[in-house]
């Protein structure tokens, strides 16, 4: 679904990402585990064309995505769920996931399934439909963030760090959704710091580290594996 | 007293469609228009051009200078804002400040300057209202701007475009990540303020004469507006820019009309002394 090979991104002087290659498989669901400051958020907004790719090659579907404009990669089915997860905190909760649909809808097409869909996942999102996103608690605007991932009907999903600032008991339940999501044929494609989480639902891991990815493999041997530690919080 | 309040009302309301044009474009790019204003005289230029070239009616006359001054705010984006737009807010205003005396200039060269009338769709009459003797054409412009006031009320709350419009207003980022095509939006936020300063135009020409200062000084009272409603915010354009207008009208009717130009820059004043971020404030995270 989607393939990167020998991607750099690069701010000015400041190389953020070199070298990086991975994959993403259809109803897979991949995570990048990396500290802070790794280039895991270049490397989602390089592959949603937000950053510009310096060298290398982004495919989605088959077909090469560098240099799209990121509004036209989202139309053709890629969700971008962004680090500190962009609510509109403006509009209400309901708005915010009505424009995700933009991809999708054309003039008289109903939206209520996909709302009941992702009501039944966040219930907390229809008790609060009319309110402003702004009101929302940060595990609920998560929640809003992923269900308006879900609602442009998306092949794939990137996260950002969606256990960004949330307590520990919100970040499970967060997760158990996308394990739930992820189960029903949705590529995800999760950055993440919080590796316990992660491992949990992900199929393959890269570790990401200085911009490198030092490490890949099922999530099950990263689990287990000493280098893991050192990969993380060595140098 | 009717009387008075009818026409502060009516001046109000071109400050109001002005500035909420103004602030509508501010919003959706961080870029101050200040073409804005000889946007207004084009309109009214245009609505001239149309009733005497072409001998449309009035209404027909309107209806062409919207249109004209829609596309002219589409081509103002694409070749004076979408080029700048990386650049700092200073070259953006720059160079719509250069826009407006490109404007002037055409102007100048098409019609001279002799100053031209141009009639109301509602004559030149007056209804008595109680009493007062109200002119028809300060009832029409008061309505005129009602209506647009509430059907872009309903517009931005109900409709997908307008929803899409405030998206881009409070995170263009975001909204791209939606999916949405936010230049295609900002376009239309372009044609649609410069349409609302056609109508401005127009509306305030059968009251004055339609000359190359027309919009200028207007813009100036709109920003004040805007600014006294608090920038940004466009239930603010609306009440600032009344209470611009009224302020000038009685003002010049109970003090001095010779003072005319000053009492908006009075009311600046005393509301920035007492509310530094004008009566409507925008948060900062409401703002572009």
């Amino acid at each position: 679904m989607i393939q990167v090979k020998g991607l750099e991104v690069r701010y000015g002087a400041v190389t953020a990402l070199q070298d990086v290659s991975l994959q993403v498989d259809e109803g897979e669901c991949v995570a990048v585990l990396g500290a802070n400051g790794a280039g895991k958020t270049s490397l989602l907004r390089a592959i949603s064309g937000f950053a510009p790719t310096a060298a290398g090659e982004i495919r989605f579907k088959d077909e090469s995505i560098v240099g799209q404009r990121p509004e036209n990669i989202v139309r053709s089915g890629m969700s971008h769920v962004p680090e500190g997860r962009g609510i509109l905190g403006q509009l209400t909760v309901r708005e915010n996931l009505e424009l995700a649909t933009a991809p999708w809808r054309r003039r008289g097409d109903s939206i209520d399934e996909d709302l009941e869909r992702v009501h039944s996942l966040f219930p907390k999102l229809a008790e609060r439909r009319d309110q402003r996103a702004i009101s929302l608690s940060g595990g609920e605007a998560q929640m809003l963030a992923i269900g308006r991932g879900l609602m442009a009907r998306p092949r794939v999903m990137l996260l950002d760090e969606p256990s960004l600032g949330l307590a520990p008991v919100i970040v499970t339940r967060v997760f158990d959704v996308l394990e739930e999501v992820a189960a029903q044929q949705l590529a995800l494609l999760i950055v993440e710091q919080n590796a316990k989480q992660a491992l949990r639902v992900a199929d393959r891991v890269y570790v990401l580290s200085q911009g490198n990815v030092v490490m890949e493999g099922p999530a099950a041997e990263v689990r287990d594996d000493p280098k893991m530690a050192e990969a993380y919080f060595g140098v | 007293m009717l009387q008075l309040t009818v026409a502060g009302v009516a001046l109000g309301s071109i400050y109001a469609l002005v500035a909420i044009g103004f602030v509508i474009i501010y919003r959706a790019t961080g870029a101050v228009n200040f073409a804005h204003g000889d946007m207004v005289t084009v309109g009214a230029f245009a609505a001239l051009w149309a009733t005497t070239v072409l001998e449309a009616p009035i209404l027909v006359s309107w209806l062409v200078a919207v249109l004209m001054l829609g596309v002219l705010g589409m081509l103002t984006y694409r070749f004076v804002y979408r080029p700048l737009r990386h650049h700092p807010f200073l070259a953006v205003a720059i160079a719509t400040l250069g826009l407006a005396f490109v404007f002037r200039g055409v102007l100048f060269v098409i019609f001279g300057p002799q100053p031209a009338a141009l009639p109301s769709p509602v004559g030149g009459g007056a209804v008595s209202i109680g009493g007062a003797v109200v002119s028809r054409h300060l009832l029409l412009i008061i309505g005129v701007t009602a209506v647009l006031v509430v059907s872009q009320a309903l517009f931005f709350r109900h409709t997908f475009l307008g929803k899409s419009l405030r998206a881009t207003a409070e995170n263009q980022e975001v909204a791209r990540m939606l999916g949405l095509r936010t230049n295609r939006i900002i376009l239309w936020t372009f044609a649609y303020g410069a349409g609302l300063a056609a109508v401005a135009g127009v509306l305030l020409a059968p009251v004055r004469f339609v000359t190359l200062d027309l919009g200028f000084g207007v813009l100036l009272k709109a920003i004040v507006g805007a600014i006294v409603g608090g920038f940004g915010s466009l239930p603010g354009a609306l009440v600032g820019g009344l209470i611009v207008g009224l302020a000038e009208v009685f003002g010049a009717s109970l003090i001095s009309s010779a003072f005319r130009d000053t009492f908006a820059f009075g009311i600046l004043i005393i509301i920035l002394l007492v509310r530094p971020h004008g009566l409507f404030q925008v948060k900062a995270e409401e703002k572009v």
